[in-house]
């Protein structure tokens, strides 16, 4: 499926993919989600990536992992939702996601799946809104999904929509990506969900290509919140 | 000298207690009303209605900066009186300065203080504000050691006012400028206040209620610091405030509202212009360094993916007609902008840290050492040499500059783009409002906007004549206090008039009718070397040719240079 025919259309300022790249289907298999009270990005893009790895041994399939912004008690945090699209059963992912509780101990944690819940009172109900903006694909910034390790170094626009599970690439404050138009992806990749599609916003760059939105290194700031 | 200094005069007092001109603590005699530190119990029935009615018309806080919302008349009439008509800076010497500068007292800093200030004489500013970053060495070591240095760096470079501050972390929020007029307790106030109040000394700085309250708190004293006169006076303005989103809008109003006298404005335009200079020639990052994204806990969630980048050269906040600054303006309240180096360490230039310093231990690194090859991988320029923010003074001297900018008598510019700016507000009664004031008249009278700009005359320091191409005016109405304290839009702000000035040089007089008073509004200007153009985040009905967001890793900032002004309200009695 992932080397099917692919259209690509413009639209606006926007390039959109008409293709067959699986995503995961509004409404319907299971979305974990997974609270460790993380409160810095990079701690969360290492976890999604550790849990989508441990998936993906277990036949995962298309492996989705995003994260959310989330409160608990006033503590804001960031939580996770995940699906894969070739795990047998409910119980095997529980399995997979209960190691991963174990190997992150820390102040607390909630893991939901389904109508099973375990963890913390209060992050049940912030990780039902995570997996729900999960399975819906309203929002949720998309650390692992199909195709994001392999469309690395400076790719095509068209070819990035057809060979991964990105819907649409935008261009910051209004500009204009083509077909054609050139993403030096710096091999990080965090498209985000909008509204059913996969967004990947990118700005104009040096040499006339795009960058996404968010780098790998942002400028080290010697007095940063985070 | 290539900038006008309105009265000719490039001559300070360099006396930091200048009790005999009457300075004080920088205060204008302001009617209490208006005066947002004295409580509602405090006034008179007669000036607490005189608050209700200002406040009703959503101008309370305008005047309490300016004072010209009660007495326009007898200001116009005390400057037709005492100043120049005809002088092109509007009565007023215009001085150039940076409010945010970090020294080798900064654990990302290089300079010593003589070498910020020297470069700043040379490069022609007249006052500068030394902002080391607050942190636990600096509480404890750099905040008084680098007091010495600028009482020296007073001494040596006699033409240049040299304040000392901090680059206060503020809880909950980003960093800002906070700084002190000089005297025998400007350490000790600041201390206190790092000690108490900077979100790394206190570990305050994580995005929470808490926090927000304790910025505020801090704001509070150094209100209090002023009011029991341990120092002349006190400002403190939010720097770089969109870069990752930290400052929420509740929160910049927040700190505006609950000390209007204290906390005064924001940074247009960052510092660090030379970060997009592409590589090799320079660090290929995003001009300002704002190449951040949102973070999930500490960012405010509303901000579009656009706040984090620069226009122009200038933070979204401002850049954005309609946006932000301009929905706290339309409140009728004031807000200035300001530009700065935030120099830490210089593009090409051939000097490295000392070697084989210990910040941590010591609070500060050894003296620079010269290098060969120049730093083409550092994001800033010095002080002067690129950003400047001109303040409007009645007088020579530290009072007077503090006095100015909580006046909004403050433009800035970039690449020193042009010479003077005189930008008035006129009623056909004669009345008139600099930058900072409010015309108040009677309904129905005939306003215009009467703008004298002085273009460049010399080379900047990339040695070239900058031209200015275009002038845009930008009217807003004044729709009152929020209700929404997050509110960032102002959907009756747009650029209502564009001047195409290219090849115009010496001055360019222009006199823009604004038609009969009859609901209050504001305006504010900016120009633009007409470089680098782009439809506004707001549209092309709101703002068909405004700063262009700046390409990553490509950004010459001589290349692209704007001067914003602050706003002057208009408003019916």
């Amino acid at each position: 499926m992932r080397n099917g025919s692919i259209v690509t259309t413009v639209s606006g300022t926007d390039v959109r993919a008409s293709g067959c790249i699986p995503t995961p289907r509004r409404g319907r298999g299971s979305v974990a989600g997974f609270d460790v009270l993380t409160e810095l990005q990079r701690d969360a893009d290492v976890l999604a990536e550790t849990i989508a790895a441990a998936i993906t041994a277990e036949g995962g399939g298309d492996v989705f992992v995003a994260s959310h912004p989330a409160r608990s008690d006033g503590h804001r945090h960031i939580a996770l939702s995940i699906s894969a699209s070739g795990v047998a059963t409910p119980s095997s992912w529980w399995d997979v996601l209960s190691e991963a509780v174990d190997s992150n101990p820390g102040n607390g944690i909630g893991l939901a799946l389904d109508d099973r819940y375990i963890g913390l009172p209060q992050l049940r109900e912030p990780l039902a809104d995570a997996v729900q903006a999960h399975r819906t694909r309203r929002s949720g910034r998309v650390i692992v999904f199909p195709g994001c390790t392999t469309n690395a170094g400076t790719v095509m626009v068209e070819e990035l929509l057809a060979t991964s599970a990105i819907d649409r690439v935008r261009v910051l404050a209004g500009g204009r990506a083509d077909p054609g138009s050139l993403v030096r992806t710096r091999n990080f990749l965090r498209p985000r969900w909008d509204d059913g599609e996969l967004v990947l916003d990118t700005q104009p760059a040096a040499g006339g290509a795009l960058v996404p939105f968010e780098t790998p290194f942002p400028t080290p700031c010697c007095q940063s919140q985070g | 000298m290539t900038h006008d200094h309105g009265n000719g005069s490039n001559h300070h007092s360099h006396e930091p207690h200048d009790h005999s001109h009457g300075d004080g603590d920088g205060d204008e005699p302001l009617a209490p009303a208006t005066d947002l530190s004295i409580d509602d119990t405090e006034l008179s029935p007669c000036q607490l209605g005189r608050r209700r009615f200002l406040r009703n018309a959503g101008l309370l806080g305008a005047g309490a900066a300016t004072a010209s919302v009660i007495g326009p008349a007898v200001e116009s009439a005390a400057a037709a009186a005492e100043r120049p008509s005809s002088h092109s800076s509007g009565g007023f010497q215009w001085l150039a300065g940076d409010h945010h500068i970090h020294t080798q007292y900064s654990p990302d800093g290089q300079y010593r203080v003589i070498d910020h200030v020297r470069h700043a004489g040379a490069y022609v500013l007249d006052w500068m504000v030394i902002t080391d970053h607050g942190s636990l060495q600096h509480a404890k070591i750099g905040v008084e050691k680098v007091n010495p240095d600028i009482i020296a760096a007073r001494r040596e470079v006699a033409d240049v006012l040299v304040f000392q501050g901090l680059e206060w972390n503020i809880p909950s929020a980003e960093h800002g400028t906070v700084f002190v007029h000089p005297g025998p307790n400007e350490v000790a106030v600041l201390k206190a206040f790092e000690n108490s109040y900077d979100g790394v000394v206190t570990n305050t700085t994580a995005s929470s209620p808490e926090n927000e309250t304790l910025a505020i708190t801090g704001l509070h004293s150094l209100k209090q610091a002023v009011r029991s006169q341990q120092v002349h006076d006190a400002l403190m303005l939010a720097n770089h405030p969109a870069r990752k989103g930290f400052d929420s809008p509740h929160e910049i109003r927040g700190w505006r509202d609950a000390e209007p006298r204290i906390a005064i404005g924001m940074e247009g335009a960052p510092g660090h212009q030379a970060a997009g200079i592409p590589t090799p020639d320079g660090p290929g990052s995003a001009r300002g360094y704002y190449d951040y994204a949102p973070d999930p806990v500490n960012s405010f969630a509303g901000y579009p993916m656009e706040s984090y980048r620069t226009f122009g050269g200038f933070d979204w906040m401002t850049a954005t007609v309609g946006g932000l600054w301009d929905s706290m303006l339309a409140e009728g309240k004031p807000w200035w902008i300001t530009a700065n180096s935030d120099s830490h360490q210089i593009w090409a230039d051939t000097s490295q840290r000392g070697p084989n310093s210990d910040f941590t231990d010591n609070g500060y690194f050894d003296d620079p050492i010269h290098i060969t090859s120049p730093q083409l991988v550092n994001g800033d320029f010095w002080p002067g040499f690129y950003s400047r923010t001109h303040v409007g003074a009645d007088r020579p001297g530290y009072a007077a500059v503090m006095r100015a900018m909580r006046a909004g008598r403050l433009w800035v510019d970039h690449g020193h783009l042009v010479n003077a700016l005189d930008i008035r507000l006129r009623a056909s009664t004669g009345q008139e409002a600099p930058l900072g004031g409010v015309l108040t008249a009677k309904r129905g009278t005939a306003v215009s906007l009467v703008i004298r700009i002085r273009t460049a005359m010399l080379p900047n320091w990339s040695q070239f004549l900058p031209a200015l191409a275009k002038v845009d005016v930008i009217r807003g109405l004044v729709t009152g206090p929020v209700s929404d304290q997050d509110t960032f839009t102002a959907p009756d702000t747009r650029v209502v008039k564009s001047y195409d000035v290219s090849g115009m040089s010496d001055v360019i007089a222009l006199t823009y009718p604004l038609g009969r008073l009859v609901d209050g509004y504001y305006v504010r200007m900016r120009g633009s070397d007409g470089n680098r153009l782009a439809v506004g985040l707001n549209g092309a009905a709101v703002d068909p040719a405004g700063p262009a967001m700046d390409v990553e890793g490509d950004a010459d900032p001589w290349n692209d240079l704007w001067f914003y002004t602050n706003p002057i309200w208009a408003v019916p009695t």
